[in-house]
């Protein structure tokens, strides 16, 4: 440890106090720690109650969204050096658009009922036999590397955090569900566009996605999200033509 | 002190966990019974994601189950159980087949076929992959498919104990952590998918939540742990938060070079080099070093350059973002520094291969059970393969032993015992606190009981153990409070992890040879006269540890010497 890093860190306990407060921890780091490696630092070195959620340090379990310095991020792939501002401080709080719970910890009801809304599971056509063979998928290079990226959603539930309209609309079924709607829509294998429709084809599916982009730029995996919403939007207006 | 909810959970079948074995058990249970699946952590948490590389499973027609079940039966230093080895690899292809079609997003080839990679110790490129996210694009497939079939899942519970009544299971205590109250789940059979104790060593792959509750609890219920001594070094991490890098690297050509530019495998594995299996590479890494061929902070480089960035950035995308992310280090144009790091226990909860415990109506399966398929050490892309096939051997055979013996109850007594226990740690003050026992263990391990042992230093690890228990049991919390107090499941984890380390080192000590992954500088030759065996240990009543044999199940391949 050569170096120390202040985290203010935004704080809540229902059982102890109704209000929210700022508090603030001198954490020593080393250099290449992310910010997590500092909470935990926090947790087990100076406050045991400090709540947040967290597994694999590497962005792949998606335990550990929070806003860091107003931004929603995984607290494991943002690095310290990078969120400390000249003050050596980096600013804290749960993640926007859902409740808060204790300190970071939200309450992710809302975020999962509307990706268990889009049927998030592959429909392929009912008339295909039992899995004792192969089965081929051939796509062009590029639609595969795009539908690969796609699947990247790891329920960080930052998109859902970053989005205005979520937060102005909680009807909205959010840029997560739309992604993973656009997952199975563009997998050849799928077949379910006539399920999903009613759902997407809603002024609070596809259509109440301004294109803000706030979501793509947040996403930690990469995952152009606006890009997919945009696809589903044209395939809507196919399949509503179709009909 | 502690609040014991009301109204529990019954159900007919409980899962502990939701990872791949986890999820795999639930949705093979037959559906005429009730499943209740339990997770400390959000089902897609789970600690399966994480996997990158593949799947193996002999797909191709040049290829053959047999051929699978001998690459793993040497890889595992003749350890594995030959037929459960066998049973695993030629349901491989049926696994890979069922998951394409719940909608797994394998790599493919130009024809359409599923991708396959060379993967370590294998003879034959018979790893399915998707990129290097396999396991997230598997769990993601069964997670969508536990979606679908209504799976019911409650999620951010902690197993506190295996509930044994009248010599069965009968279901599992649990701690609410959005409550902190205590819930008793009635159950007719109990499967723990509950995963491995990365958490026991300092430099580790694993993720936080992998503290080897399952093992424990299992432990203290009475059932026994199988090969425990035998602990999976993964070759190449990032040194510092030890972030897995993909064999699947080494797979597709890269090289692991010392600090004299030297490819140094040649000198420890010529034919197979550095996709030899992962005991060999890694105590070839560390020799590098130990020698001083490495890097200052001991690492040696992988060198990935010559794969060319559409490659890396197609095949190897996460990899390359890690690099970049948490080494600054871009692999297309620079070599990535890495070192062994905890990766995986061989050993577990022991089971046959239907995932059955010597406990009527308990199963275990996935890394927190040893069947045992992997003997003394895994080979690359064998474990997600490992939690899907005996996952739902484990669904099936719970689903048989309910149709038999119908449900159970979790007696009140013992829900007011587990409810006492907290009360008690609640109540201690002034103590040391988890942190630094943990911290301590880590170190303890990583230093003590890495990849090179000697008898000198396991007993020296040894007696830290016991004084860190000692210390724990003095030991009190810092947060008193009922709502997600992380504060007590760490304090909680500690013990399991303790508990664990002491079968590890215990097994250590006493195998005195050296074996795939255990390898004793003291005794540096295998010794199959004493020791082609598996140990079983177990508790007594006043808490020693004790060890008995179990021979080592022997089908087609007779035991020869391993050279690669």
């Amino acid at each position: 440890m050569d170096d120390t890093v202040q985290l203010d860190i935004q704080r809540f306990n229902p059982e102890t106090g109704d209000e929210p407060y700022w508090q603030t921890f001198d954490v020593p780091v080393s250099p290449g720690d992310p910010v997590l490696a500092a909470l935990m630092r926090v947790r087990e070195e100076q406050d045991g109650s400090l709540a947040f959620r967290a597994s694999c340090r590497s962005g792949i379990c998606g335990s550990d969204g929070m806003v860091i310095n107003g931004w929603p991020r995984l607290a494991c792939k943002t690095q310290v050096a990078d969120a400390r501002d000249a003050h050596g401080m980096i600013r804290i709080q749960p993640l926007f658009n859902l409740a808060c719970l204790k300190d970071l910890v939200v309450d992710q009801t809302p975020f999962w009922d509307k990706f268990r809304a889009v049927f998030p599971w592959l429909m392929p056509d009912t008339y295909e036999p039992e899995p004792e063979k192969e089965r081929r998928m051939t796509m062009e290079p590029d639609d595969f590397q795009l539908l690969s990226k796609a699947s990247d959603c790891i329920f960080c539930q930052i998109c859902f955090a970053a989005c205005p309209i979520v937060g102005l609309d909680q009807e909205f079924l959010g840029p997560q569900a739309l992604i993973k709607a656009y997952r199975f829509e563009a997998d050849p294998r799928d077949e379910g566009t006539p399920t999903r429709a009613p759902v997407l084809d809603d002024p609070e599916g596809v259509w109440r996605c301004r294109t803000i982009f706030n979501c793509t730029e947040a996403c930690p995996k990469g995952i152009p999200i606006t890009r997919g919403i945009q696809v589903l939007k044209r395939a809507m207006v196919q399949e509503e033509l179709r009909r | 002190m502690r609040a014991v909810e009301s109204k529990n959970l019954i159900c007919d079948v409980v899962v502990v966990g939701a990872g791949l074995s986890g999820l795999r058990a639930a949705l093979a249970v037959d559906p005429a019974y009730h499943v209740i699946v339990i997770s400390k952590v959000y089902p897609v948490r789970s600690h399966s994601v994480a996997a990158q590389g593949g799947i193996n499973a002999a797909l191709d027609p040049e290829d053959r189950w047999q051929d699978h079940a001998f690459d793993t039966i040497k890889g595992s230093d003749y350890l594995a159980d030959q037929d459960a080895a066998e049973l695993m690899c030629e349901d491989a292809p049926r696994v890979v087949y069922e998951m394409e079609h719940w909608g797994t997003l394998f790599s493919r080839r130009p024809d359409g076929r599923i991708a396959q990679r060379s993967f370590g110790g294998q003879g034959y490129p018979r790893a399915c992959y998707a990129a290097d996210k396999t396991g997230r694009a598997l769990y993601q497939s069964l997670f969508e498919q536990s979606i679908k079939h209504q799976v019911e899942v409650h999620q951010e519970l902690f197993v506190l104990e295996l509930a044994v009544e009248d010599g069965r299971a009968a279901g599992v205590i649990a701690l609410d952590i959005a409550t902190g109250n205590i819930v008793g789940i009635d159950a007719g059979a109990v499967i723990f998918g509950t995963g491995g104790a990365g958490m026991m060593y300092a430099r580790t792959t694993n993720p936080y939540i992998n503290t080897g509750d399952g093992m424990a609890i299992a432990l203290r219920a009475g059932v026994p742990l199988k090969d425990m001594e035998f602990v999976q070094f993964h070759p190449t991490t990032l040194p510092g938060m030890n972030v897995l890098i993909t064999e699947g690297a080494r797979g597709e050509g890269a090289y692991l070079v010392n600090r004299d530019g030297q490819r140094f495998m040649e000198r420890y594995a010529p034919k197979l080099m550095e996709v030899a299996p992962r005991d060999i590479v890694s105590r070839a890494i560390e020799t590098e070093i130990d020698e001083g061929r490495g890097f200052d902070g001991g690492y040696v480089h992988l060198d990935l350059r010559h794969l060319g960035e559409t490659l890396i950035r197609q095949r190897l995308s996460e990899i390359y973002d890690f690099a970049i992310t948490y080494k600054g280090v871009n692999p297309v144009h620079n070599p990535v520094p890495v070192q062994p790091g905890q990766h995986y226990m061989m050993g577990g909860i022991a089971t046959d291969k239907y995932g059955r415990t010597i406990l009527p109506g308990f199963y275990a399966a996935g890394e927190c059970a040893a069947v045992s398929v992997h003997g003394a050490n895994r080979l690359g892309a064998n474990s997600l393969l490992d939690t899907l096939v005996f996952g739902r051997l484990a669904g099936v055979e719970a689903s048989r032993h309910v149709a038999q013996n119908g449900r159970a109850h979790v007696s009140t007594r013992r829900l007011r015992g587990a409810a006492e226990t907290l009360g008690n740690i609640f109540a201690r003050t002034g103590g040391e606190h988890y942190g630094t026992i943990r911290r301590e263990l880590r170190e303890t391990m990583t230093r003590m009981v890495g990849t090179f042992r000697t008898g000198s230093r396991l007993e020296d690890a040894q007696s830290r153990l016991k004084d860190l228990h000692q210390r724990y049991d003095g030991a009190s919390l810092m947060d008193r409070g009922s709502l997600f107090n992380y504060d007590l499941l760490a304090f909680l984890e500690t013990g399991f992890l303790l508990d664990l380390a002491d079968t590890v080192v215990e097994g250590a000590l006493l195998r005195e040879e050296s074996r795939g992954a255990h390898a004793r500088v003291d005794f540096p030759t295998r010794r199959d006269a004493e020791f082609l065996c598996h140990f079983l240990f177990s508790r007594t009543p006043d808490g020693e540890l004790k060890m008995a044999r179990e021979p080592v199940v022997i089908t087609h391949y007779e035991p020869k010497a391993r050279t690669y």
